[in-house]
């Protein structure tokens, strides 16, 4: 019945303006994804009544799930559009419901602006420093068992996942979220990072910061990279507590 | 790096207090309010074996040296603190298990259901017993034929049941995130055994305060039927036979 087409209901809207939802039926191919489905509405953005509409806007760019910009909220749940295949979603011709995140401010459709999350990274100093561009010869070495910490960390691409399911980051709160936490984690283990470690620790006890989380857990059950968040969130809770005690003592 | 960074992390560096009153609201609700709920479910469980050893334990209790001090400050005040900080924590969360239907986001919003339905159930338990007590309705001693009475009604049993319920319910959830906090429990693996664990002291306390009631209730003719043995003297139909109110 149907499988000829694909039908996608989707939450449409300027900036934080009202919503509108619009439904489209596209060709239906085999191995599409959303993506597809999309670029299919952008070549004729004619509703599924048959009203003239606009493109509908959406971010993507790497198309293989490392960049994570085209996530958004498919079928209720948040993940990325590149990776959802439409024969998963919608086997029997269900309709494929789409919005933006609802935890960042929208731009247009499906596009929104994770601007707090970089911030969160830049309160956190979640990086590397370098101190300057002269050459300082090889790096430290990490051991084998660090390395199989920290390469799994290192594999966030600052989706949004699991800060849009984490039921503590959201506009009452200044919760930084669990993605931040877990890098800290991450660059208080590189050795040239750690050297910023208290630094990290100290903007990880401040308002919004790791005693914010609820324990919920839901940001390690969304992580499409499977980063072990909450493992990090304990980890750095254990951190945060031994330097808050402590660290007066050990030099503040 | 530019200036404003630098001025941003100094500050954050500056404030700990954040995080101190958190960890303060996490072990309030471990000692002294999770402590105090252990000892309060112990000690009215003595009223299972009778009036006597529950009013003996009660006394115990009573004859401690500057109880009001432990009270005020032990007891009420950490209560109130972790109770209106709880609050404050729960209206900032948006729970969404209607999306995400974790076994850990349902715990999650369990836990603040049944924070604010202990909170309720504290309130109303406190206002009439202790407030009554103070105000001279009720006697200090013997408390006993008035649980009895009170708890044989279906409407006072199941608002006990649900208030029991839920403080030991959050108590032993509370337990779980206490450990996981704090850095006890860090791997996936010990978190699933701490899961374990925390059921099991709460499937404990909760049998040991639902008995509690189910006795104060059969004894007046209550909901569920205790064993026999339980049936001795003191009826509280008869009002005679125990004096409820002071007069
Ligand atoms: C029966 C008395 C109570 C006991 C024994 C108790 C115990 C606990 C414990 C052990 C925790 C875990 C702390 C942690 O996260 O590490 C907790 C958390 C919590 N309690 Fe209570 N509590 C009680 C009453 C209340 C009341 C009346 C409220 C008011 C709503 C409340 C609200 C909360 C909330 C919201 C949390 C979660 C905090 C978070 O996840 O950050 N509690 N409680
Ligand atoms: S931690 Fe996972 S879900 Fe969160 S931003 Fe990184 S990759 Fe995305
Ligand atoms: S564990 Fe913490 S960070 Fe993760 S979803 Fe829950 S509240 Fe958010
Ligand atoms: S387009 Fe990069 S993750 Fe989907």
């Amino acid at each position: 019945m149907g499988l000829d087409t694909v039908t996608l209901k989707i939450r449409r809207g300027e900036g934080p303006g009202p919503s509108r939802w619009e439904t489209f039926k596209v060709p239906r191919r085999p191995m599409m994804n959303v993506v597809s489905c999309l670029l299919e509405v952008q070549k004729n953005p004619v509703t599924a009544d048959g009203k003239a509409s606009t493109p509908v806007q959406w971010d993507c760019s790497c198309l293989e799930e490392v960049c994570g910009a085209c996530t958004m909220v498919i079928n209720g749940r948040v993940r990325q559009s590149c990776s959802a295949l439409v024969k998963d979603l919608s086997p029997e011709g269900q309709t494929v419901v789409l919005e933006p995140m609802s935890k960042f401010p929208r731009v247009r459709d499906l596009v929104v602006d994770r601007q707090r999350m970089f911030d969160a990274l830049r309160k956190t100093r979640a990086w590397v420093e370098i101190d300057g561009t002269h050459q300082l010869g090889p790096g430290p070495r990490v051991s084998q068992e660090d390395q199989e910490v920290m390469y799994p960390l290192s594999r966030c691409m600052t989706c949004g996942c699991c800060v849009e399911a984490c039921p503590n980051y959201n506009d009452r709160s200044a919760f930084l979220g669990p993605q931040v936490i877990s890098l800290a984690r991450l660059y208080n283990m590189h050795p040239s990072g750690s050297m910023q470690a208290s630094q990290r620790l100290d903007a990880l006890m401040g308002v919004g910061g790791i005693a914010d989380c609820g324990k919920a857990q839901n940001c390690a059950e969304v992580c499409p990279k499977a980063i072990p968040l909450t493992e990090s969130i304990a980890v750095l809770g254990r951190e945060t507590l031994k330097r808050a005690l402590f660290g007066w003592l050990l030099k503040g | 790096m530019a200036p404003s960074d630098a001025a941003s992390t100094t500050l954050a560096s500056m404030d700990r207090r954040h995080f101190l009153l958190k960890r303060l609201h996490s072990l309030s609700g471990v000692v002294p309010v999770g402590a105090f709920l252990l000892e309060h479910l112990w000690t009215n469980a003595r009223a299972v074996y009778g009036r006597e050893s529950f009013n003996r334990a009660v006394g115990e209790i009573q004859a401690l040296p500057g109880l009001a001090y432990i009270e005020l400050f032990g007891i009420f005040l950490p209560l109130v603190f972790h109770a209106v900080y709880g609050l404050v924590i729960a209206a900032q969360g948006r729970p969404n298990v209607g999306s995400y239907g974790y076994t850990r986001n349902w715990l999650y919003l369990l836990q603040r259901v049944s924070g604010v339905v202990a909170f309720a159930f504290i309130g109303v338990h406190l206002w009439q017993y202790r407030v009554q007590k103070l105000l001279g309705v009720l006697p200090w001693e013997d408390q006993y034929a008035a649980l009895m009475t009170d708890l044989a009604t279906p409407r006072w049993f199941i608002a006990y049941f649900l208030g029991v319920t839920a403080s030991v319910f959050h108590f032993a959830n509370g337990l779980w995130l206490f450990g996981n906090t704090w850095g006890v429990t860090v791997s996936a693996r010990s978190m699933k055994r701490s899961g374990v664990l925390c059921a099991a002291v709460g499937a404990a306390l909760w049998v040991l305060g639902v008995n509690t009631l189910l006795h104060f209730s059969y004894r007046c003719g209550g909901v569920v039927p205790m064993p026999e043995q339980e049936l001795v003297q003191g009826n509280c139909h008869n009002p005679d036979d125990l004096p409820l109110r002071n007069p």
